[in-house]
């Protein structure tokens, strides 16, 4: 198996406080991995590290051997939904070309392989019929496709979700997870979320954060992992068919 | 107003109303949809330090507020990126700061400052030929800088977190973008003076806004209602004898008013299901 991305020993540290603890975690081809945890538990933090948009204060980072920013093309990154503002004037088509804004290059335009990659990625995620239409035409499911082929315009070997059904409707999640099923046939997926049930009936394995990673490289959870990262009992489920098993714990 | 074609004066600030027009159309659309309104307004009053400085060492003031607009757009971008005072701070800063220096360059220069007053709320009426050339020069580098970074700007203003994440300089783009805006500052201060300013940036932008789906025609149509604008309002100026940059965003402002409130009545009478 190939390392995707390796997190050795990751401390962050804003004005004192630590953020991240010592994290460390080796993401393998083909991983799709869940990682949930409370508010300001450093799941942003977490992914900021691995883009390379916060430095931590000690460890180290790799994305395919390489420092995030060298390899930043390896990384699509799916941000929170709506980050962005539904009446800006542009349409699906442009916005997935932005992927390729780096590819492209600077004084220059889009070239063929640009428009391809774009045309590529929308048809993987089954927007291209919808690819001239104004982005507030759309639906939260559809918006959420979009940005999801803008991340896939650079053909990257890992999938880094924000929270990605905080506004979808729960109609279309099951369709949602489908898309990022086949996805995951080419390339490692991690997931943000602090909705556990959908997380651990969807992703191939779980890691709770809450400063320090509690993680298995499997899809079990300790009740202990759990208490441990929300600092009160929680309810245990696990993979398998069916895939709730609830563990008794004291009250 | 045919005859008034003839005198010199007029043709210049139908030329002036022309070029503000243009580069308030291309900006201002960056403007509004990366919502930098306020840093723009921080920007422009931060030039009037250069205008006071101009009067006090003899030079050109416009020259002086190109040069404070430029160093308060790369200060205010760099503060507002860079540090943790909240850009909501740094621009209330400069603004007053730039100001303040203008007042004292203007105290310790000798004599009265005469059109002063044309600089806070402008004449385009008295814009010089000089300085029409300087504005064609400034909208050409304007143009031509949109036009070499267009992707990137609109990428930029969409979501900048994004433009930064995948390698491209975000950054430096950010500051570049501001520059431009400090350009476009200068070149309407002859028409509707610094104080004014804020509004001709916005408001033609603000109006394409709300009729176009694509940057491109959003920008060409807030160049057009912009000379609507600076044309309607120099000659209503000139007919009720009233201050021309005041009478420009007046007629801005009702327009505005008017379009936004339009729409609201429209949505009100659509059917359920397509709003």
């Amino acid at each position: 198996m190939t390392i995707i991305a390796k997190l050795e020993n990751i401390w962050v540290y804003y004005d004192g406080v630590a953020a991240l603890e010592g994290v460390s975690i080796a993401i393998e081809e083909k991983d799709f991995i869940g990682i949930i945890g409370p508010n300001g538990g450093g799941k942003s933090t977490l992914l900021k590290v691995m883009l390379g948009l916060l430095e931590p204060s000690r460890g180290k980072v790799e994305i395919l051997g390489l420092p995030p920013k060298k390899n930043a093309s390896k990384i699509g990154y799916v941000a929170q939904y709506r980050s962005f503002d539904r009446n800006f004037p542009i349409n699906v088509w442009n916005v997935v070309l932005m992927g390729r804004l780096k590819h492209a290059g600077l004084l220059r335009g889009y070239r063929k392989e640009d428009f391809q990659a774009a045309a590529e990625a929308l048809e993987r995620v089954e927007m291209l019929d919808l690819k001239e239409r104004h982005i507030s035409e759309l639906s939260g499911g559809q918006q959420q496709r979009v940005l999801i082929a803008r991340a896939l315009v650079t053909e990257p070997k890992l999938l880094l979700l924000d929270e990605p059904m905080s506004n979808v409707d729960s109609a279309v999640q099951t369709g949602f997870y489908d898309l990022l099923a086949q996805l995951n046939e080419q390339m490692a997926i991690i997931m943000v979320s602090h909705d556990i049930s959908a997380v651990s009936l969807h992703v191939k394995k779980v890691a709770c954060l809450n400063k320090k990673l509690y993680y298995h490289g499997t899809g079990q959870l300790t009740s202990e992992d759990l208490e441990a990262t929300y600092q009160c009992p929680v309810e245990l489920i696990a993979h398998g068919t069916p895939h709730r098993v609830l563990k008794d714990h004291p009250r | 107003m045919i005859e008034l074609l003839q005198y010199q004066f007029m043709q210049n600030a139908l030329i002036a109303g022309l070029l503000s027009a243009i580069a308030c159309g291309v900006i201002g659309s960056f403007v509004v949809i990366k919502r930098m309104v306020s840093i723009s307004g921080g920007i422009a009053h931060a030039s009037f330090g250069g205008i006071g400085l101009g009067y006090l060492l003899g030079f050109n003031p416009v020259t002086g507020a190109l040069a404070f607009s430029l160093g308060a757009a790369i200060i205010m971008g760099t503060v507002s990126r860079k540090t943790r005072l909240s850009s909501d701070t740094s621009i209330g800063v400069l603004w007053a700061t730039g100001m303040a220096l203008g007042v004292i360059f203007i105290g310790l220069a000798p004599g009265y400052a005469p059109d002063l007053f044309s600089y806070l709320f402008g004449n385009i009426l008295t814009v010089p030929r000089s300085d029409i050339l300087l504005m064609c020069v400034i909208d050409g580098i304007i143009l031509l800088t949109v036009f070499m970074f267009y992707k990137e700007f609109s990428a930029l203003s969409f979501d900048e977190e994004f433009t930064r994440i995948i390698g491209v300089p975000a950054f430096a783009l950010y500051l570049l973008l501001l520059c431009l805006i400090a350009l476009t500052i200068v070149v309407l201060i002859r028409a509707v003076g610094i104080v004014l300013v804020i509004a001709l940036i916005t408001i033609p932008a603000a109006i394409a806004y709300q009729y176009t789906r694509s940057l491109k025609k959003m920008m060409l149509a807030a160049v057009i209602i912009g000379v609507f604008f600076t044309t309607a309002g120099l000659w209503l100026s000139y007919l009720l004898d009233i201050a021309s940059g005041a009478t420009i965003i007046m007629i801005g402002a009702i327009s505005l008013f008017i379009s936004t409130g339009w729409l609201r009545l429209r949505k009100k009478n659509l059917p359920a299901n397509e709003s």
